[in-house]
């Protein structure tokens, strides 16, 4: 019986549903949602460039900007539809809802961190970005720990997560270094057209 | 090989594969996840290319071994003791059932991958975007930007040419730098140049009702039949689901409540099910080789003979 694989595909994916929900009850402008467009084209291309490179990948640290500088919704739209589109590139699978409520997640958490004034220094969005990893790893892992249904259990969900732990290391390493690379070009950037266009104020 | 059901209504493709999938990842019984398994491959398989078959053949092994050898070592129920590690013992049920759930995901996966090759971009924008306008024009901007990104990427290199700054020429460090002053003119260039196009669309009308499709998507009878033969197939599996019909137990023992007659019925229709693309493939081969055969008796004068 694999009902708890089901309804964790389907909770991921619901959470998604319901955001971009709300996404679209807003009525968002089309100002407001070109520069996310083309700032996951970007990430997206990145990821398919880099997929030759296990786990190393600008997709993360794209969002985590987005998120501290346009805000949450901003920066789980940009991590949602990163996944969606560069899957539609990589291949799409059962992994597609649980990696897009993963980067949507961390792009939200990095916009509610960034409230605090000593968080937007670039070392410690680098720790975030290392620690986010972690809890990419954590959301993404969970379909594979699902899928084993009945033998589900502590020591089970230990091991599969203790055997993630080298390839959330490196994904979490290159996120420190996409981070120092993009955080502050990027950055200054995208505070550019708010400033210059009013668009994608937080 | 051509895949015959990306031709169809991408509703109906979209039932017929989430039906397939949720039906291989609920029901457990070994024979059916074989059955499964295998039709899944072949399917996939007759869309792929000779190498990339190889390929998938590679990912297979690691998705089918790990849940052998790591549910044993967590997972000890079981009545049937194979040998004991610390005083754990390792038993045949775990090892099968490990198996099993190895065989179910690799099933599921190939599944996908024959989705992935049946419904392309378009129809899934098509799907989603009635009711997630914004977000299905963002897909739709978004696989549009990719080419001006390479297109604008050009230019720029033109430019900063022109200024001695090239990634071609030059010490590592001079490239490098190179290369991040021409990302970084492009973020920029493409950033401004996005909302110009906001500005562009607002004024053409964006948003405003009677909107139409470039391409026309229409709902024909063969499509009914795919959407009704996949409903129908989901129904029936979900009522004998609900009344217990297809329970299957690994532990203690490995138990099922017996091939009763609608579970035999069942197993057929779903064998049948999986193989309709398979059987449309085989059928348009046919009906091609009929008209190819008719074409060759057509008095043509023949072009120059082939060597």
């Amino acid at each position: 019986m694999q009902l708890a694989l089901i309804v964790s595909f389907l909770l991921a994916g619901g959470a998604c549903l319901l955001f971009f929900f709300s996404f679209e009850k807003r009525k968002p402008a089309v100002k407001d949602i070109l520069p996310v467009v083309v700032m996951v084209a970007a990430a997206s291309a990145g990821r398919v460039i880099f997929n030759f490179l296990p786990q190393i990948q600008p997709v993360t640290a794209i969002v985590i900007i987005m998120g501290i500088y346009c805000g949450k919704q901003t920066g789980f739209l940009t991590g949602a539809l990163c996944a969606l589109v560069s899957n539609l590139f990589l291949g799409q699978g059962p992994w597609t809802p649980f990696q897009m409520l993963a980067w949507g997640l961390v792009g939200m958490l990095a916009a509610v961190l960034a409230k605090v004034p000593p968080f937007r220094k670039t070392w410690a969005v680098c720790v975030y970005g290392f620690l986010a990893s972690f809890l990419y790893g954590a959301i993404t892992d969970l379909w594979t720990v699902m899928s084993m249904g009945e033998s589900l259990s502590w020591p089970l969900i230990l091991t599969a997560y203790a055997a993630a732990i080298p390839f959330n290391l490196l994904h979490g390493v290159g996120n420190i270094a996409f981070l120092l690379l993009l955080y502050r070009p990027l950055g200054n950037k995208l505070k550019r057209i708010q400033e210059k266009f009013g668009v994608l104020a937080c | 090989m051509r895949n015959p059901i990306s031709e169809f209504h991408p509703l109906a493709v979209f039932l017929y594969f989430m039906t397939a999938v949720g039906i291989t990842i609920l029901w457990n019984q070994p024979v059916f996840l074989a059955m499964s398994f295998g039709i899944a491959f072949g399917y996939a398989s007759a869309l792929e290319k000779g190498r990339n078959i190889l390929r998938s053949l590679v990912w297979l092994l690691p998705v089918v071994l790990l849940p052998v050898i790591v549910n044993p070592l967590v997972n000890h129920r079981g009545n049937t003791p194979l040998l004991y590690v610390n005083d754990q013992p390792i038993t045949m049920e775990a090892i099968l059932y490990g198996l099993f759930t190895g065989v179910m995901i690799a099933a599921m996966l190939f599944w996908f991958q024959a989705y992935s090759k049946s419904l392309d971009s378009d129809g899934f924008l098509y799907l989603f975007g009635k009711r997630f306008p914004s977000i299905a024009l963002m897909v739709t901007m978004i696989f549009r930007f990719v080419p001006q990104f390479h297109k604008s990427l050009q230019e720029i290199a033109a430019v900063q040419k022109t200024l001695g700054v090239s990634t071609s020429q030059g010490t590592l460090k001079q490239r490098l730098q190179a290369g991040g002053m021409l990302l970084s003119a492009l973020i920029s260039i493409t950033l401004e140049d996005s909302l110009q196009t906001a500005d562009s669309m607002n004024s053409r009308g964006y948003g405003l009702p009677g909107k139409t499709r470039a391409k026309k998507i229409r709902f024909t009878l063969r499509d009914g039949l795919l959407f009704g033969a996949a409903l129908g197939e989901l129904l029936f599996f979900l009522l004998l689901w609900g009344m217990g019909k297809t329970d299957f137990y690994y532990f203690p023992a490995l138990t099922s409540t017996g091939w009763t007659p609608e579970v035999i019925v069942f197993f057929a229709v779903t064998c049948i099910y999986f193989l309709i693309p398979i059987f449309i493939m085989i059928g348009e081969e046919i009906k091609w080789l009929f008209l190819k055969s008719k074409i060759s008796r057509l008095p043509i004068p023949k072009h120059k003979s082939q060597p």
